[in-house]
């Protein structure tokens, strides 16, 4: 009985390190650019059919294709911020959060819906030569590309931090974030910041997506999904706290674990939503936000 | 509305009104009317709340459902539809007085992704508890005509246009109106910013109940989950939008786009309006905020300069 | 040096300010002064490029920067000290005053810049490593300037530097800025407090309510009656 239970804490932990790494991009670009990113869910889902396309048609293995996958979404989010989102970053605050809401579910439903055109409706699955191998520890059963998941979202978060905390242009970002103004004063480039920004969250999306096309399928349709369960984690961790991020995701994902344990298997999402109703309706600003 | 604007909903009203009657009307074209009707009341509705009262609800499938499924449950159980059809309304102007004292606490951007969750949730339960669909029996079968249906929707359609063109007269939609435009400034002058907000949430959510229950009287079968699925909130935001988001006609005229598009264009494109539209949307979103009435206007004011 | 000339800014549809010119010439301290909302910061941040004005032009150092964007016109040597003093409260004093070298020009002359800072505000050597959010209001202004001057600057405006702030510390920051402005760079501070301002400043413009009403060498301005009676009680 403890074993089904440590197993299902530690499947919690696996998923949960994904949807930390899903929520981290949208919580860069929110804490900087204060805008909320809703087609962050359709840079997952491409992110993920660049792994299928790469692996289908190459034979490129899933994980070295996250060397593809980083700067494609890159140059993606990039052109997205530079097509759409300049536009309304310098609106003030109460239209700027519109506009970029309805901008981003205007993308949302646009590329959705080229995604079932150009690639079908059909949900792909990813299924190297090591799909099934797992490891062994202590009646614990860990999947081999689980575990690799939770290695990559460990690193990019770490990654994250070091960019952030010892870069220049990393502290150029956490000065925009907390005042652009400011930064501009200091002769920053906010424009080129926001650029970055934006193109770092996108690359994050897709990271995530190499890892959930690998881990479970995909389609046209995670999507928005993906970016109701990044929404959750990011509100969970508090909006602009990026430590928190990792951490709210893995207690997701082992609450929504030991949900569907206890309660059955189709409350597992139901979990995760009620929970998010709660802290809203409680505590807006997250359990690793700063009080206001 | 000027007189000629008048004029021409009022041709608009008797040709839909005797449409049904005349000799070419078929099925397929009763059937993309009700369509549009529904679509229709869906996006009005939702700019009750979202247009007038400037809250961004995202959730708004959630009240289409609840009357959908009072009204399909009561029916089928044997209660007149008159009453089954109004419950449904009722229920989910319920729903939304119960919701509303927590949602409407919160700004923004939270309200929007609050609501959401709020009918992902309700999505999420309806499906584990009514996974299956929804078949009309024996007897409702044998008796099922069109005709009525579309009076229904239509009927439903003229009852959210009337109360949307009301509020636009009335103290309490001008009211609205001005904690859409500046929240703390209304205050200001008294106006009591909560319960504004919580008549159009509730408004918004009657009508779009009975819009469900227009929806639960005309389908033949259909998934109980359907109903709630996001879908229903996203095609009337779209259609607000690109139509003219806080005005009267706006809904109205992007719903009829919107409709055009989707059932009387589309052959084998199965998806691509959903890509047009979005497309249109966001151009909406970036250079004309005001929509199609927007442009109409634009135009209008250019040809009379140019007289 | 800077030429602003004639000016009208508008937040949307309200208008605040009125064809303002203005003048600052090299190796000179000017100084604005007007009451609190008479659009001294409006039109500071309509120069820094945060605003564009409706109409009229500004140049510096001969070139027209009316539409240029904030950081290029820093770059220039252009630098603003903001009223809300403008220190990063979640990065440490030294990342502040790093983050100020931040153009490449600057970069270069990073670490003499900061000895420079280092010596005039021998308190920011001390808390190096704090957080800036734990700094006094005075400690901050410091920062600020310090930071500010990181950025090698051949103008520096300062907006309000003695807000909020007890009158030994102003005594104290005044005596910095007439410290840098003998090393050659010119200053443009804007002040309430006409008393300080105008006894350092070589000329001066006095702005209420979005036009300019008077300008004069700073030590005429001292004397004058009306000057006197509107802002110094007399």
């Amino acid at each position: 009985m403890f074993e089904i239970i440590a197993q299902n804490i530690v499947s919690g932990i696996m998923v949960g390190a994904l949807y930390g790494l899903a929520a981290l991009g949208l919580s860069l670009v929110f804490g900087v650019l204060k805008i909320l990113n809703v087609a962050h869910g359709e840079l997952i889902m491409l992110g993920g059919y660049t792994t299928f396309w790469l692996f289908n048609l190459y034979g490129l293995d899933p994980f070295v294709s996250l060397l593809v996958v980083l700067p494609t979404i890159f140059v993606v989010g990039w052109l997205l911020h530079q097509g759409l989102f300049s536009r309304v970053v310098q609106l003030d605050e109460e239209n700027r959060i519109k506009n970029s809401l309805l901008i981003g579910f205007g993308l949302t439903l646009v590329l959705q819906n080229l995604a079932i055109q150009l690639w079908t409706a059909d949900e792909r699955s990813v299924t190297p030569a090591y799909a099934t191998a797992a490891l062994e520890l202590g009646g614990v059963r860990l999947p081999v590309i689980r575990l690799a998941g939770l290695i990559i979202a460990f690193l990019a978060v770490a990654g994250l931090e070091l960019f952030l905390n010892r870069s220049y242009w990393g502290k150029a970002v956490r000065a925009t974030a907390e005042d652009w103004q400011t930064a501009a004063l200091t002769g920053i480039n906010i424009k080129t910041t926001y650029l970055l920004t934006f193109g770092l969250g996108a690359s994050l999306a897709g990271i995530a997506g190499t890892l959930v096309t690998v881990s479970f399928s995909i389609s046209p349709f995670i999507g928005l999904q993906w970016t109701l369960k990044a929404l959750i984690v990011v509100v969970l961790a508090g909006l602009g706290s990026i430590g928190g991020v990792l951490a709210a995701g893995i207690l997701l994902g082992v609450t929504e674990s030991l949900s569907a344990y206890y309660w059955g298997g189709e409350y597992r999402e139901l979990v995760g939503l009620i929970i998010f109703l709660i802290v809203l309706s409680v505590r807006p600003q997250g359990l690793f936000g700063a009080s206001e | 509305m000027k007189y000629g604007g008048w004029l021409i909903a009022g041709v608009l009203l008797a040709a839909l009104l005797v449409t049904p009657q005349l000799p070419f009307s078929n099925n397929k074209i009763l059937t993309i009317l009700i369509q549009l009707f529904i679509v229709a009341a869906m996006a009005s509705s939702w700019n009750i709340l979202a247009g007038f009262a400037g809250q961004v609800n995202l959730g708004h499938a959630a009240f289409f459902g609840l009357g959908a499924l009072t009204t399909r449950l009561m029916w089928l159980d044997g209660y007149p539809l008159a009453l089954s059809f109004v419950a449904g309304g009722l229920v989910a102007a319920l729903f939304a007085l119960a919701i509303g004292f927590p949602a409407l606490r919160l700004r923004g951007i939270y309200f929007a992704i609050g609501t959401l969750a709020l009918a992902e949730a309700l999505n999420e339960t309806v499906s584990n508890i009514l996974p299956g669909n929804s078949a009309l029996p024996g007897p409702q079968l044998v008796s099922y005509e069109l005709p009525s249906r579309y009076y229904l929707a239509l009927g439903v359609v003229l009852v959210v246009v009337a109360v949307a063109y009301w509020l636009t007269q009335a103290r309490l939609g001008l009211g609205m109106m001005s904690v859409r435009e500046n929240e703390a400034a209304a205050q200001a002058i008294g106006i009591n910013a909560f319960r504004h907000k919580l008549w159009a949430f509730i408004i918004s959510a009657f009508l779009a109940g009975i819009t469900g229950s227009a929806f639960a009287y005309f389908h033949v079968s259909y998934y109980y989950q359907h109903t709630f699925t996001p879908l229903w909130t996203f095609d009337a935001v779209l259609v607000t939008f690109v139509g003219g988001v806080g005005t009267v006609a706006g809904p109205i005229l992007g719903a009829i786009f919107f409709v055009v598009i989707r059932d009387v264009l589309a052959t084998n494109l199965t998806n691509f309006h959903q890509v047009i539209f979005g497309v249109l949307f966001i151009l909406v979103v970036l250079i004309l905020p005001g929509g199609f009435l927007e442009l109409w206007d634009r135009l209008r004011v250019r040809m009379t300069n140019s007289k | 040096m800077l030429h602003i000339s004639r000016i009208d800014v508008a937040y949307g549809d309200l208008q605040v300010l009125w064809d303002v010119s203005l003048e600052v010439g090299p190796k000179s301290v000017v100084a604005m002064v007007g009451p609190n909302g008479a659009g001294k910061t409006t039109t500071l941040r309509a120069v820094m490029g945060l605003l564009r004005p409706a109409q009229g032009r500004i140049t510096f150092m001969g070139q027209d920067i009316t539409q240029t964007p904030t950081h290029e016109i820093v770059n220039m040597g252009l630098c603003l000290v903001p009223e809300w003093r403008g220190t990063f409260s979640t990065l440490t004093v030294l990342e502040n005053l790093e983050l100020g070298a931040f153009p490449k020009a600057a970069r270069a002359k990073k670490t003499e810049s900061m000895q420079r800072v280092f010596e005039i505000f021998p308190i920011l050597a001390e808390r190096q490593s704090q957080r800036a959010g734990t700094l006094s209001g005075g400690q901050r202004q410091m920062l600020a300037i310090g930071r500010a001057l990181m950025l090698q600057p051949k103008l520096l405006i300062l907006d309000e530097p003695s807000l909020g702030l007890a009158p030994l510390i102003v005594d104290d920051i005044f005596k910095v800025i007439k410290q840098i402005s003998t090393e050659g760079i010119s200053i443009l501070v804007v002040e309430q407090n006409v008393n300080m301002a105008l006894e350092i400043a070589q000329y001066a413009y006095v702005i209420e309510t979005g036009r300019i009403v008077q300008h004069d060498t700073g030590a005429k301005l001292l004397t004058d009656e009306r000057v006197r009676s509107a802002y110094m009680g007399i």
